[in-house]
């Protein structure tokens, strides 16, 4: 438990940083320490914040609820240890709905302003939901279609994957892809969204924040790196095997976030970011590749192929 | 009791109706009187409803084939109570509305809004087809002569005659329903009837009409708009459930194939779909409500097919869970749905405008209605801590019980239905994030606008109390489901399931708290540790933006115009730019509902060529009328004789 919360606490930033670090290096770059993000943040917390003239009391609180929704949604998922902080039967959809709770309310913030800049980040980002929401709960129903249906944390650490029962390798790796790419749009990632370009127009995430400042910011910053790293504590669990020693897990859930961290940092060197309009076609990628998934399990359980 | 509450009513509309004195004085005691009576008719009906007994009488009419049922079962006290308190809290709101909105005809429209309310609580008693079909009669006429309250408004005629005419053929085609049915049962009472395969069919399409299901919705973006605000809410809050009300009593009633059901899911996700990418494209605030509660009605349609699908295979988790999500949605909708259609009615009052591109900055200028709009925005969109939310989940954890069925055709349909019921409720949290954030944020888009004050506290006293019982209902899961209980034993809902469900509603309940906790805890703390400063917003340099550089509603959705473009077809018309000095050029464009304009009014223009033939009988003549009184005694005549020999 204690574990879970200071994974969740501070895991969150240092994934961005390795991202961030892969991505130097690959470029012949030093780069910045892994622990930037977290000195960004910090930094952030100290400085007072600027509002716009057209902004009302959304535009106050909403980062707040928005890292509220995203740090509950986070303790549905186990980070490192053997259960999530939070688990009932059925919780799948509290957790996808906090998680688009925590959107809504940024978008309404952004919205809230009245910039046409900030409008065209709400409304991109709030089109790939309509995209990721079903694929999140076509998975949901792939794992619970292959081994009962239970809660969210059991759905991913019971899956087990034998390495000569393949259709158990086909789910995981399958799904894995599928919340990899949901990893990177939702954490606005490349391809998607390139957190490191200047110019508004072709920004997704951060030019829904362009007002926002200060400890507002600082909420922005950690509550969109939680949400990578909880899409990243998903995929992770597919490497653990049931009934592992506390310990091996902390350290085979470390490597492979870590592992994850380095992928997605190769993926934003060596890929270039899409053009927007073309965008949403991609986010339907993980729709189609959870439906494949349910295909392949109808079909093996009527005792085809 | 039910009866002395429904005669006040009646003496409420009486009142109303020979009351010379002034207006607002009239429309005062309406207000009182019907809401003591729906006070009365709330408390019977718990009374009944939570005792979980049905109240049976046997009215004989003189003349009536049988003696007639009148049953109060806990399907309709169900019923019952939402309608009357959803009356109550419409009434007050009515009475501000009109005081603030006034025009004339106040007192015939107030008559009829009671006409309304009566009929809806005897369709829900009356279990005999003819008593309820002259209920069902009653309702429609009295609502469209309700809808007409501004007579002034051609659109306004106009509108209410298009629901006037599509009520009648769905009263048609129930009427020919409840014929098949009498000519195959020999009986006109309801209670405890099986329906025959047609009939079935017949009365299923004769509610859908009611109700809004696809194809037959096209009624309800059209009189929602012209209708006043507190009808609109009442009418989509309230009466269209009675369509949902003669449905389930029609899926009781009868015996169904899996094959049905699958036909039931796939219209009512079809429904669900049309609706919300209408909502999401129409720009009038009225309409989009209106296309909106057509996709709740398709949501509450895929609860109850999931009812049926799990009776149907035996997968008890799968039906509870339908059923339970269906009658919490018939709840949670009767009480958010108003909610925003008030709201919509004080954003005219106070700008006389619903186009959302004419609006914005509301926020700062009307802050009540706006914290209100945003609630309900919220629990129509299913965000928790509120009571959308609740019902979508019972829904969806019916449809992820179901993915691991016996048969395929069922494991099938339930991909289908999670996949597009998810990919709905994130279209309509799209669709409503985007009348929410033009209307009420940024800055006015025009000077009514930005001339908006708030309303006086009445307006806003009906919203307080929806938007609290939304957000009680959300954050304490099992009090709504409590009062669903007596339903769910009645409906024979296994008790396991019910258990195991209100076990998660107390677990979400306990979550959705320290979520609360947390966001207040950390609201605060930034309160304590940060100074702000105000400044202009950022424009990339530029300091002189205008209102008119914001984002528009169009803008917004249009990521997912683009992908959805042949479900939503545009009608744009501009001018072009002429000439070496161009004076003007000009662009609209307007989405139009292709199911309307594609199957709806090509078969309504074959409908109405059909009576066509019929006009020159009708030529004003009175000498050929006295012909045709002639030609038709000589045929009775000859047919009397032909008998006889």
């Amino acid at each position: 438990m204690i574990i879970n919360f200071l994974f969740i606490l501070l895991l969150p930033l240092l994934f961005i940083g390795v991202i961030n670090k892969t991505k130097a290096i690959w470029a012949g770059r030093k780069g910045a320490s892994i622990l930037q993000p977290l000195y960004t943040v910090i930094k952030l917390m100290g400085k007072s914040e600027v509002h716009s003239h057209s902004s009302s009391h959304i535009f106050c609180w909403a980062p707040s609820l928005s890292l509220a929704a995203t740090f509950i949604a986070a303790l549905f998922i186990p980070f490192g240890a053997q259960h999530a902080v939070l688990s009932f039967k059925g919780d799948f959809f509290l957790f996808m709905s906090l998680l688009a709770l925590s959107k809504a309310v940024i978008v309404l913030a952004a919205m809230d302003v009245g910039s046409s800049f900030e409008g065209m980040g709400a409304s991109r980002e709030i089109s790939f939901t309509a995209f990721l929401e079903p694929a999140f709960l076509l998975i949901i129903g792939s794992l619970a279609y292959a081994g009962g249906f239970g809660t969210l944390g059991q759905l991913f650490l019971h899956h087990r994957v034998y390495i000569f029962n393949e259709w158990s390798v086909i789910i995981a790796v399958l799904t894995a892809l599928a919340l990899f790419i949901m990893m990177l749009v939702e954490g606005a990632r490349v391809p998607f969204d390139d957190p490191a370009t200047h110019l508004e127009l072709t920004m997704i995430h951060e030019v829904m924040v362009l007002d926002t400042s200060g400890v507002n910011l600082a909420m922005v910053h950690y509550a969109s790196a939680l949400k990578v790293q909880i899409y990243a504590s998903m995929i992770s669990y597919f490497f653990i095997p049931e009934g592992m020693h506390s310990l091996s897990i902390i350290a085979v859930y470390l490597l492979s976030s870590f592992g994850l961290a380095i992928s997605a940092g190769l993926v934003e060197s060596l890929m270039p970011r899409y053009r927007i309009s073309r965008n949403l076609e991609l986010v339907i990628i993980p729709l189609s590749i959870s439906l494949l998934v349910l295909a392949a399990l109808i079909v093996h359980n009527l005792g085809g192929i | 009791m039910i009866s002395y509450a429904l005669a006040l009513q009646l003496v409420a509309i009486l009142i109303v109706a020979i009351d010379r004195s002034h207006k607002h004085c009239a429309s005062l005691r309406f207000m009182l009187l019907s809401s003591v009576s729906s006070a009365c008719l709330l408390f019977a009906y718990g009374r009944l409803f939570f005792g979980g007994q049905a109240q049976h009488y046997v009215l004989s009419i003189p003349g009536l084939a049988a003696a007639a049922d009148i049953v109060i079962d806990p399907l309709a006290a169900f019923f019952g109570m939402l309608f009357a308190f959803g009356y109550l809290v419409g009434i007050i709101y009515a009475h501000f509305y009109l005081k603030a909105h006034s025009e004339e005809g106040n007192a015939s429209h107030l008559f009829f809004s009671g006409l309304m309310i009566i009929s809806m609580h005897l369709v829900l008693m009356l279990r005999h087809s003819l008593l309820f079909m002259i209920a069902w009669e009653l309702m429609s006429l009295s609502s469209f002569f309700a809808i007409m309250q501004d007579r002034q408004n051609k659109d306004s005629i106009a509108n209410a005659l298009y629901y006037f005419v599509m009520m009648h053929i769905g009263a048609a085609v129930l009427l020919l329903g409840f014929a098949l049915q009498y000519a195959s049962s020999g009986s006109l009472s309801l209670a405890q009837q099986t329906y025959y395969p047609v009939a079935k069919w017949l009365l299923l399409v004769g509610f859908a009409f009611k109700a809004g299901f696809f194809p037959f919705y096209s009624w309800l973006p059209k009189a929602h708009p012209v209708a006043p605000a507190h009808l609109s809410g009442m009418m989509s809050g309230l009466m269209i459930k009675t369509g949902i009300f003669g449905i389930v009593l029609v899926m009781l009633g009868s015996a169904w194939q899996p094959i049905e059901i699958y036909i039931l899911l796939a219209i009512s996700l079809l429904t669900a779909f049309n609706g919300v990418i209408h909502a999401m494209a129409e720009s009038n605030i009225k309409r989009s409500l209106a296309y909106s509660s057509i996709e709740n009605i398709g949501i509450i349609g895929v609860g109850l097919s999931l009812w049926l699908l799990g009776k149907s295979l035996g997968n008890t988790a799968m039906s509870g869970l339908g059923l339970m999500g269906a009658s919490l949605h018939i709840m949670n909708h009767s009480l958010f749905k108003p909610l925003l259609f008030y709201l919509s009615g004080n954003v005219l009052v106070a700008t006389h405008s619903l186009e959302t591109d004419k609006l914005g900055g509301l926020m700062k200028r009307m802050p009540g209605t706006a914290l209100l709009f945003m609630l309900g925005t919220a629990s129509i969109s299913a965000l928790p801590l509120f009571n959308g939310f609740i019902s979508e989940l019972a829904i969806f954890l019916g449809i992820i019980s179901g993915f691991q069925s016996s048969s395929l055709g069922g494991t099938l349909s339930m991909i289908a239905a999670g996949g597009a019921l998810a990919f709905v409720s994130a279209l309509a949290l799209i669709a409503f994030s985007k009348i929410f954030s033009i209307v009420f944020s940024g800055e006015p888009r025009s000077s009514a606008a930005a001339n908006a004050k708030e309303l006086p506290f009445g307006m806003l006293l009906s919203p307080i109390l929806l938007a609290a019982f939304c957000f009680l209902f959300g954050t304490l899961g099992e009090l709504g489901l409590w009062i669903i209980k007596p339903l769910a034993i009645a409906l024979q809902v296994d008790a396991g399931v019910y258990l195991g469900f209100a076990m998660v509603l107390h677990r979400i309940s306990t979550v959705l708290l320290m979520l609360l906790a947390a966001f207040i805890a950390l609201y605060i703390i930034k309160l304590r540790l940060v100074k702000v400063t105000k400044s202009i917003t950022w424009g990339c340099g530029y300091h002189q933006g205008s209102a008119k550089q914001q984002y528009t509603g169009t803008a917004y959705i249009n990521p997912l115009a683009y992908f959805l473009k042949p479900f939503m077809q545009k009608r744009i018309s501009r001018s072009c730019v002429e000439g070496y000095f161009p004076q003007s050029i000009s662009h609209a464009e307007e989405v139009q509902d292709y199911v309307d304009k594609g199957i709806i009014s090509k078969l309504l223009g074959l409908l109405t060529r059909f009576y066509r033939l019929f006009d020159g009988i009708h030529n004003g003549k009175t000498n050929s009328y006295i012909s045709y009184l002639l030609i038709a005694l000589l045929c009775l005549l000859f047919w009397v004789l032909g008998v006889q020999k």
